[in-house]
């Protein structure tokens, strides 16, 4: 007989709320107990399967791969796969009871059971399966009469008994029925954990995730609230003193583990197949398109050309990637047909094929991009290719390629949302009963980090200062739950742009599930989809190709002859614009980081925008990559190799490592690292984890380079390069597509601010900028702005006589259905009155009516919004009044008593708070008298002053953040921004840490230090920070509008 | 049922409970009818309670728990 215990019931983390140990622990701790093999049984999806077979694999234990599903009645059952038509069975399973059920609430339907059973054993399951419920209640001759059709239906050899080790009451005697029931029966009988978690400290964890998911805090009882702390992985010897009284329970056990052979395959490539013309094949159609591209692209194509495509054709046959090609060919030629502006990023710009076919527009050839890049033999890895479409209509080129590939072959790819810092902290603060206020000032000044950085945060972050661990012990416990939830996936979700396409039906492979927005999805991230074979699309959106549309068709309506695709390259203007480092709403070019290169670096070619886009990234930053790039372009300094062979490689950047390919390209021809071996000091560089693994790949980079003849200390210096890099950059395929988009926006901005900002402010959220600092900027560009107006705007911010008039959709809490309803009310005829309006538009809510009010919406009909919003109810009233009585007009209100307009600054605030903006005056104007008396500047009078000096200055701050230094020290950036313009600050560690509390939550500050000038550019240099508060304020103008 | 929840003097053998006195008489264990585990208010600095149910010599049945952080045994319930 087989001896030993192997545990074939354990939730993951992928439980959802209901599994409080991650898959690494569960599967360490099984390989520590020396249990010999482990089963996932989630609830009702195998999103945690692939990285469960990935870690028993590096653990030495073998992986069963199961799931605990819900039946139609509510009960659960245990299903284990034993092979790999099992897992194929136990996918249609989850599909059907997901797709057929409504979403969140899977029901595996008993006919499907029977139906795809083959493959599948079957185990009575906890206390909510059906038999042991039965039994609970003591009804013994149910339970059997279950207990027969069970094992009848699915298979008497697939049917076993289930007995739970799990102290609770009443589970005693039940094991005991159970054990009996099996034998009377003659069916295998096996204990399990009913595991949750790997170890019993995690209980706490436990406890609080089903409060989290039950909705109570930890005072409240719940029946889905654990009762005590026995559902971890327990250990062998412990179960066999539980289950001494029947023992074979424990050893059948590994019987089962060892009759489930690997059922989830994974590596196995699952190409999808491309529809080729009739007598063609997949790879000979696309040589004719590829040469066919290359005609058009080219003209003339030379030796050389011809060359590196027939190379490229050659690898991509071999790995069989003509489809996928074809794939992402056709989905392009489909937005093109259908006016979608589509643009190629990424790695597959690196190819001169995917060029040809006009999947991108860089010329991999002439800009002289390795194809290895992107794909190759040795790798062998399935390509990514990503297309960004306008984001307004990517979802219909995601739905022609459902239609065009069958809604049982294409499915969106999952995300695993993980708890980090914030959510953690406001998640577990409730179910602790926090104060409100308390959890959020602590979440609000949390920095995005992961939840296990919060004690660091703690040390680290001024603005966390004041909450001192170790004086309450409630804090702590808050403290110590959140971060114990570090990496837990809190829920699925649906990725943005990843598509899965496969030639078999997918629900053979993934299980599939609904999103919340009705997209049939993977229940795999996008890793594990890639670890199971299987090929994704990314069809990506970019905000800004919509807002690009937007702005060229308002533009042709003054300008017929405009083409965005014709704009003249090298435009003085436009450069001069770039230059100034004015470039607010710009694509890529308008951060502050940008804005304070573009003065220095002075660009004024194509190439200089390609290398602006690439030098701010963590990579170069760190590498103090910027200052030396920018020297030896403008000549300051000579451009100098260390050794001869970086020349070839760094000359287009005058030596300078700034592309990823830079580093790689290096590693080959200094090292001769071979493909496969630079492609794993990419993923070292980018993923920024391991500096053990960093370190390893310098050691064999320096001894490779020696061997090669480079001189040691050589080899230890172009090494620093490759190490200075680490971290994220883009390779210059990908910085020259999106280079390309700087620069026609950045056009747009010189040549047409209104429809340009216009477009930017519709298709919000985008960029960097809020809308009130969109709008500001395009003031200060001398375009008038109008305020939103019932009879005037339209959805969007629209071009008016030269000026943008302010989108009704800007309105906060205005619904698309109200706004269409005063949309067609409005065709008819204009409205005339408030009261009109109300008995016009319907539905509309009084929040909603009273948000177009305080936003300004009605100003053209009557100035005075505190005279509207107090006739407001009545209008309401009499709206619906009319309306009851199906009446078409009701008899106006006289006029009220008169009523003085709100005081400027509460009409502004009011207006902020409506729209996110405001329109006549910008709010710090509310400020100025009291910050002169404080001596402070405007924005506009700091840009003027000599670098040094000393300088005092109030504005809004825009995006505060903290990117990655050179030093390793933590260095804020933000932007000040007045009713005169923006002034950018540098806040240093040494003032952060002094001054800094308040730096990430205030809305208003007030700097002092010193001016920075660099090139054009002007930035202050912090030395004190203090908040602006409303109370601060002294009484400006503030004398109240009367009507 | 009564609620009771008084410490008893119990008889341990080997971690099974044999017997225990209450009202000064004391009553033989003759059968276990079910044990389970209960972990109390944790975040309150509760620890667990184990229980047992059982049948004594008398024909009485009895609840009671051993509080662990404790080390004390309790008469829970009595079932009348």
């Amino acid at each position: 007989m087989t001896k030993g215990f192997a545990h074939l019931h354990a939730h993951s983390p992928f439980s959802f709320l209901d599994g409080a140990s991650p898959i690494e622990e569960l599967v360490r701790q099984a390989a520590d107990l020396e249990v010999p093999a482990l089963a996932i049984t989630d609830h009702d999806n195998l999103s945690g399967a692939v990285r469960f077979v990935q870690a028993c694999s590096k653990a030495g234990i073998k992986p069963v791969v199961g799931c605990e599903l819900t039946l139609q009645s509510g009960h659960h059952l245990t299903a284990l796969a034993d092979s790999p038509d099992g897992y194929a069975n136990l996918c249609r399973l989850l599909t059907a009871a997901h797709l057929g059920h409504e979403r969140g609430k899977p029901r595996t339907m008993w006919a499907d059971l029977v139906r795809h059973r083959d493959g599948l054993l079957f185990l009575s399951g906890c206390r909510r399966g059906e038999i042991p419920s039965l039994l609970h209640r003591r009804r013994y001759r149910e339970a059997e009469q279950v207990a027969r059709r069970y094992a009848r239906e699915l298979g008497r050899d697939r049917f076993l008994i289930e007995l739970q080790a799990t102290e609770l009451p009443g589970q005693h005697r039940v094991n005991r029925d159970l054990a009996e029931l099996a034998d009377h029966l003659g069916l295998v009988a096996v204990a399990t954990g009913n595991v949750h978690y790997a170890t019993q400290d995690r209980y706490p964890v436990h406890d609080v995730l089903r409060c989290i998911a039950a909705g109570v805090t930890l005072e409240e009882p719940h029946p889905a609230r654990p009762f005590n702390d026995q559902l971890h992985l327990i250990p062998p010897s412990e179960m066999r003193d539980r289950f001494a009284w029947y023992p074979a329970a424990l050893t059948n056990t590994v019987a089962v583990a060892e009759r489930c052979q690997p059922a989830l395959v994974l590596g196995r490539p699952r190409h999808p197949r491309f529809a080729a013309p009739p007598g063609e094949t997949a790879q000979g159609f696309l040589r004719r398109l590829v040469w066919e591209g290359a005609q058009r692209r080219y003209g003339r194509i030379g030796p050389e050309l011809r060359r590196r495509i027939e190379d490229e054709l050659a690898v991509i046959d071999r790995l069989g990637m003509a489809d996928y090609f074809l794939i992402a060919w056709d989905v392009v030629q489909f937005a093109r047909r259908k006016g979608i502006r589509a643009s190629g990023r990424g790695s597959a710009a690196d190819s001169v094929v995917a060029y040809c076919l006009g999947l991108t527009d860089v010329d991999a050839f002439r800009r002289g991009l390795r194809f290895e890049r992107f794909l190759s033999v040795e790798r062998g890895e399935p390509p990514d290719i990503d297309i960004d479409f306008d984001a307004g209509r990517r979802d219909e080129v995601a739905a022609y390629v459902y239609r065009r590939y069958g809604h049982r072959h294409v499915a969106a790819v999952a995300t695993y949302h993980t708890y980090r810092a914030r959510g953690a902290l406001r998640e577990v603060g409730k179910v602790l009963g926090m104060p409100e206020d308390v959890i959020d000032s602590m979440a609000r000044r949390m920095p995005h980090l992961p939840a296990d950085a919060i004690p660091r945060a703690l040390d680290h972050y001024p603005e966390l200062r004041s909450i001192r661990p170790g004086a309450d012990s409630r804090l702590d416990r808050w403290l110590e739950i959140s971060q114990a939830l570090a990496g837990l996936p809190r829920h699925l979700g649906t990725h943005s742009s990843g598509l899965v396409i496969a030639a078999e039906p997918l629900a053979d492979i993934t299980p599939l599930q609904r999103s919340g927005k009705g997209v049939v999805m993977s229940q795999f991230d996008k890793d594990d989809v890639e670890a199971l074979g299987l090929m994704k699309l990314d069809l990506l959106f970019l905000r800004m190709l919509g807002a690009v549309n937007t702005a060229a068709a308002a533009i042709r309506r003054r300008n017929p002859g405009f083409d965005y695709d014709r704009i003249p390259h090298g435009d003085h203007r436009t450069y001069r614009r770039i230059q100034r480092g004015e470039t607010v709403g710009a694509f890529q070019l308008e951060s502050p980081a940008q804005r304070a290169l573009h003065p220095r670096l002075r660009p004024r070619g194509f190439e200089d925008i390609v290398a602006s886009v690439a030098l701010i990234r963590p990579g170069p930053i760190k590498g103090d990559m910027v200052r030396p790039f920018i020297a030896r372009r403008n000549g300051q300094e000579p451009v100098t190799y260390i050794h001869p062979k970086l020349r070839p490689i760094l000359e287009k950047t005058y030596g300078v490592v700034l592309f990823q390919e830079q580093v790689i390209e290096i590693a080959r021809e200094i090292a001769g690292f071979t493909p496969g071996e630079a492609d794993a000091l990419r993923r070292a560089m980018s993923s920024f984890r391991s500096q053990a693994e960093m370190d390893r790949i310098g050691q064999a980079f320096i001894a490779k380079a020696v061997a090669r003849g480079c001189a040691p200390d050589v080899a230890r210096t172009i090494f620093g390069y490759i190490a200075g890099y680490a971290g994220y950059g883009f390779c210059e395929a990908h910085a020259a597509s999106f280079a390309t988009i700087a620069y026609k926006t950045a056009y747009l901005l010189e040549h047409y601010p209104a429809e340009f900002y216009a477009a930017l402010l519709s298709h919000q959220p985008m960029g960097y900028y809020p809308p009130n600092t969109l709008i500001w900027e395009a003031k200060r560009r001398g375009v008038p702005v109008l305020g939103p107006c019932v009879n005037r705007s339209g959805r969007g911010f629209e071009v008016e006589d030269g000026a943008i008039r302010v989108g009704l959709g800007q309105i906060r809490t205005l619904s698309d259905a109200t706004l269409d309803a005063m949309l067609a009310a409005r065709a008819r005829r204009p409205f005339s009155s408030l009261d009109d309006f109300c008995r016009r538009v319907e539905p509309l809510t009084a929040e909603e009516a009273e948000q177009l009010v305080l936003a300004g919406a009605f100003d053209g009909l009557h100035p005075n919004r505190r005279a509207l919003l107090g006739r407001l109810p009545g209008a309401l009233h009499r709206a619906r009044r009319a309306r009851d009585a199906q009446r078409h007009w009701d008899p106006p209100d006289p006029e009220g008593a008169a009523m003085d307009d709100f005081p400027i600054l509460e009409r502004d605030l009011r207006e902020y708070h409506a729209l996110g903006l405001t329109v006549e005056r910008h709010l710090m104007h509310h400020w100025r008298a009291v910050l002169s008396r404080w001596g402070a500047r405007t924005c506009d009078e700091v840009a003027r002053l000599p670098r040094g000096h000393p300088v005092t200055a109030g504005g809004l701050s825009i995006r505060p953040h903290r990117p990655p230094t050179k030093s390793g020290r933590t260095v804020v950036f933000l932007t000040l921004e007045d009713e005169t313009g923006l002034i950018d600050v540098t806040v240093f560690e040494d003032v952060y840490m002094r001054f800094g509390q308040e730096l990430f939550v205030s809305p208003g500050l007030l700097v002092s230090g010193y001016v920075e000038r660099q090139g054009e550019g002007v930035s202050i240099v912090a030395k004190r920070l203090e908040p602006l508060s409303p109370a601060a304020r002294g009484p400006v103008h503030n004398k109240p509008l009367r009507a | 049922m009564r609620l009771v929840d008084v410490p008893v003097q119990v008889t341990v053998q080997a971690g099974r409970l044999l017997g225990f006195r209450w009202r000064g008489r004391t009553r033989r264990v003759v059968r276990v009818i079910d044990r389970w585990r209960y972990l109390g208010r944790w975040w309150a600095g509760e620890g667990e309670w184990r229980f047992v149910k059982v049948e004594t010599d008398d024909g009485g049945v009895f609840e009671l728990y051993l509080d662990v952080a404790a080390g004390q045994w309790r008469l829970y319930r009595v079932y009348d």
